[in-house]
């Protein structure tokens, strides 16, 4: 695949993926990388669902969602996700080839405009967002922050994640908190709004049967007159790390949700992800790790038990679903299994097949535009110089000397558990 | 049989044993994916096995055990385990109307493929490993009970079908029901479901079909193609069963579905995986295209329902058709259910006297042929799809024809028969006070 960089401005990078006839779809992706801080996780939440409601030319989501369907059901998401301890807002559209259209349309053009509008220029009211818009999107968000204990699972992790990182923007939640709702004006948000956009990098992704130079004038026309101001940000922030700690929290459930939380000590991001991965995949990432297989299949002590390691922060989460009475006898069983890492008790097999498993992991990323973006976007954010084949490279290269290395400095920052 | 959509070639095969093989090739991916699949699942809980003079009745849960059983292996290696070792992500899923396992791998598939095949055809179950299982299944279930989302659609299926009708029964069966289960039931099961005859192996990536078959031919049992299965499911309720049902859970706003039993697709129903089932692929598209004209992202409905508060996510509509049973169901999470309700009746309504409007038909028909085009980027999202088109009886090809060619006259008729208030139920999980 031809991957091609080009800046249109200041902090502003195209990223053009031509994949030629692979697919039968474009995908284009705008990413906006924002701070992420308690005082502006709300309103840059709020701002992505303002965002969607319309743009000057598409006033209405119903006006919005004719124009996707007249571009034969494209697909448009706005997001807002944390990415270590940033935030990054993202603009997505997936559409069919021009060559797959039944009457000879041009959607590339279209697709281009239309995300870009979205982003740039919305529906204003007396110098801010509109007032309609802003009060029903409140709404909104507001029930999405308290959709959150909807999904058992994912609420217990969101916990954790938030008691572990207290003192670290990356313990907030990504769509902000209910009582900031009250008081952001119209006004104030949208000052955040060209706040963000003056200030930010943003990378944009194009994948699909494309031209090049073509993209890069419609992204150059369309992103000329945005007002900006961009400074390269300063080295990365420290931040003070919280003590150990135990959460429990109640609900009506009747399943154990247990989440353990690890902080590598002294996180060396570039040579740590690929031990990290290795090790994770080791402990609980595939279904011959040792989790699954000693917790799991051996103990019948659960039904889903994994590890995830989370690379931006240098951490690592084991989580499992367990009968209530078992919660002992479940934690010191993954107790073991970690402790047996540390110990060494890591075998060459286990070894490789956690290298094998990541080997087809990191292939599958070729086959879909979506996941070609994350991931080269992913690695921009993470620092990493590396393109798949590289990394794939590195990751055969770990032996069991860096994985032992690696346990050695895992410390349990955090157990948490919901219980009923 | 080879078949061409979209520039992508099928093919198909039914060999003498009743195999039925679906390879789906494409030059230049990277990905591999097998599906080997028989057509158990949990809504065959009485059955008449071929030659068998008497009915048997199996607890509830009985496929998805099987599920969890088949990857043990008598060397004592689990079977997930050599896919694994071997880089290939193998897993395996029960629905109401079959079992799959499958795997996805970007090299050595040959190996991985034989694996596969090799591991469903030898079952082996023990006193042990059967009572191990339970711990596990019994942990997956308290998963499902504290899950909403599952609560408010399987009370629409009660709701629906009354509680005598096998889709009543919970996929993985209940704590007590799965107590009953034995080595000896689930061979029962396994003898007579996992039989060449009665199961498909769908193949998709840089392969050759030519090969694939060789090696199914050359692996899969060789025996005469066996009479079918006899399946009972138990009684439909013949109206609704309940108009409404309501439960409390720990949510933050009500979730509902809005149900539509579906009579005629029975009807139209030929037996079997067949080519004459175009008529089934007609008329789910004509409800998609309804569903989305009446409550999707751009209908006056959902406009309306957000703008004053009532929703603020979009309205999840869908289409269902098993072989015993079918609806269409409209799915919200809001703080007002009846409001929504009664504006999605006042919709097909609406509709209903005036017809629909050419422009919105229209556009409407591009855009699900669209996401049909979008489906064929992937082999493996292919495959997905044609392994559940499958079980329901259709050919996923049959839909490119079916979106360009439908006309608005026969999705009106669909429009005044299906959507009838008198087959209407709702289903919702409300919060705790």
């Amino acid at each position: 695949m031809n991957s091609k960089e080009i800046k249109i401005r200041d902090g502003i990078i195209l990223h053009c993926m031509n994949t030629g006839d692979r697919f039968k779809t474009n995908y284009i992706s705008i990413n906006v990388v924002s701070e992420l801080s308690r005082d502006t996780i709300t309103k840059n939440a709020l701002i992505t669902l303002v965002l969607r409601r319309g743009c000057q030319k598409l006033k209405t989501m119903k006006e919005i969602s004719i124009k996707l369907e007249e571009m034969y059901g494209a697909i448009l998401s706005a997001e807002t996700d944390k990415i270590g301890d940033g935030l990054v807002t993202s603009f997505n559209l997936n559409f069919i080839s021009d060559e797959y259209t039944l009457e000879n349309e041009e959607l590339f053009k279209d697709g281009a405009s239309l995300i870009c509008d979205m982003l740039l220029d919305p529906v204003l009211e007396n110098g801010a967002f509109k007032e309609e818009y802003v009060s029903q999107e409140k709404d909104s968000l507001k029930e999405l922050i308290e959709s959150k204990i909807n999904n058992k699972t994912s609420y217990a992790m969101e916990r954790c994640v938030e008691e572990m990182f207290k003192n670290e923007p990356f313990g907030l939640y990504k769509y902000g908190y209910v009582e900031d709702l009250d008081s952001i004006s119209a006004k104030d948000l949208y000052a955040q709004y060209k706040k963000v956009l003056k200030e930010s990098q943003i990378y944009i992704y194009v994948s699909g049967n494309i031209d090049e130079q073509s993209v890069k004038s419609l992204f150059e026309e369309k992103f000329k007159d945005v007002e900006r101001d961009y400074k390269e940000e300063a080295a990365c922030k420290t931040f003070e790390v919280d003590k150990y700690k135990e959460v429990v929290d109640h609900q009506n459930v009747t399943q154990g949700k247990i989440v353990f939380g690890y902080r590598v000590k002294d996180y060396n991001s570039a040579e740590d992800f690929y031990k990290m991965n290795i090790y994770s995949a080791i402990l609980g990432g595939t279904a011959s790790s040792k989790l699954f297989c000693n917790v799991r299949e051996k103990k019948s002590l659960a039904y889903t038990i994994r590890s995830q390691y989370l690379k931006y922060k240098g951490a690592m989460m084991v989580s499992a679903g367990i009968e209530l009475e078992n919660y002992e006898i479940a934690k010191d069983c993954i107790f073991k299994e970690i402790n047996d890492m540390k110990i060494g008790e890591i075998t060459e097999e286990e070894i490789h097949d956690a290298k094998v498993n990541l080997i087809t992991r990191f292939k599958a990323i070729n086959d879909s535009q979506t996941s070609l973006v994350s991931w080269a976007l992913g690695q921009k954010l993470f620092g990493g110089e590396e393109d798949l084949n590289t990394v794939i490279e590195k990751i055969n290269n770990v032996s069991k000397e860096d994985v032992m290395e690696v346990a050695s400095r895992l410390e349990l920052a955090i157990s948490y558990y919901l219980a009923s | 049989m080879v078949q061409e959509k979209l520039n992508q070639k099928v093919y198909y095969e039914h060999l003498e044993n009743g195999l039925d093989v679906v390879i789906i090739p494409k030059k230049g991916v990277t990905n591999y994916y097998a599906t080997f699949a028989t057509h158990f699942g949990s809504l065959n809980y009485k059955f008449k096995a071929p030659g068998n003079t008497e009915i048997t009745t199996v607890p509830d849960g009985v496929a998805h055990f099987l599920e969890h059983k088949l990857f043990e292996e008598e060397d004592g290696i689990n079977a997930l385990d050599k896919l694994s070792k071997i880089g290939a992500d193998a897993n395996a899923y029960t629905t109401f109307n079959h079992t799959a396992y499958l795997f996805t791998c970007n090299s050595r598939f040959e190996e991985a493929f034989n694996i596969l095949l090799k591991f469903v055809q030898n079952p082996y179950l023990t006193d042990e490993n059967v009572e191990k299982e339970k711990g596990i299944i019994g942990q997956e279930i308290k998963m499902y009970d504290d899950d909403p989302n599952w609560q408010v659609f399987f009370q629409l299926l009660i709701a629906l079908y009354g509680d005598k009708h096998a889709v009543s029964k919970d996929i993985a069966g209940t704590v007590e029901s799965i107590s009953h289960i034995t080595p000896k039931v689930l061979y029962d099961c396994y003898n007579t479901f996992y039989d060449p005859s009665n199961m498909v192996i769908i193949v998709s990536g840089d392969v050759e079909p030519e090969k694939i078959l060789d090696i199914i031919k050359a692996n899969v049992k060789s025996q005469k193609e066996k009479a079918q299965i006899e399946r009972y499911y138990g009684e439909i309720s013949p109206k609704v069963f309940k108009t409404r049902v309501e439960k409390k859970m720990d949510v933050s706003l009500s979730m509902a579905i809005l149900g539509f039993k579906d009579v005629k697709a029975q009807t139209l129903r030929k037996a079997g995986y067949s080519e004459d089932n175009k008529d089934l692929v007609k008329r789910s598209v004509a409800i998609e295209i309804l569903l989305s004209l009446i409550a999707g992202k751009s209908s006056r409905t959902f406009e309306e329902l957000y703008n004053e508060g009532t929703l603020t996510s979009a309205i999840d509509c869908d289409f269902t058709f098993e072989e015993d049973y079918a609806y269409s169901s409209f799915y919200v999470e809001t703080s007002n259910v009846d409001r929504v309700v009664e504006r999605i009746k006042e919709e097909i309504s609406y509709l209903k006297e005036n017809g629909l409007s050419k422009e919105d038909f229209d556009r409407t028909k591009k855009m699900l042929y669209g996401n049909f085009v979008g489906m064929f980027n992937d082999p493996i999202y292919i495959a997905k799809n044609m392994t559940n088109d499958y079980f329901k009886g259709v050919n996923t090809l049959d839909y490119a024809d079916a979106y360009q060619n439908i006309t608005k006259e026969y999705v009106e008729e669909v429009l005044r028969e299906h959507f009838d208030f008198n087959n209407m139920a709702l289903s919702v999980v409300s919060p705790n006070e």
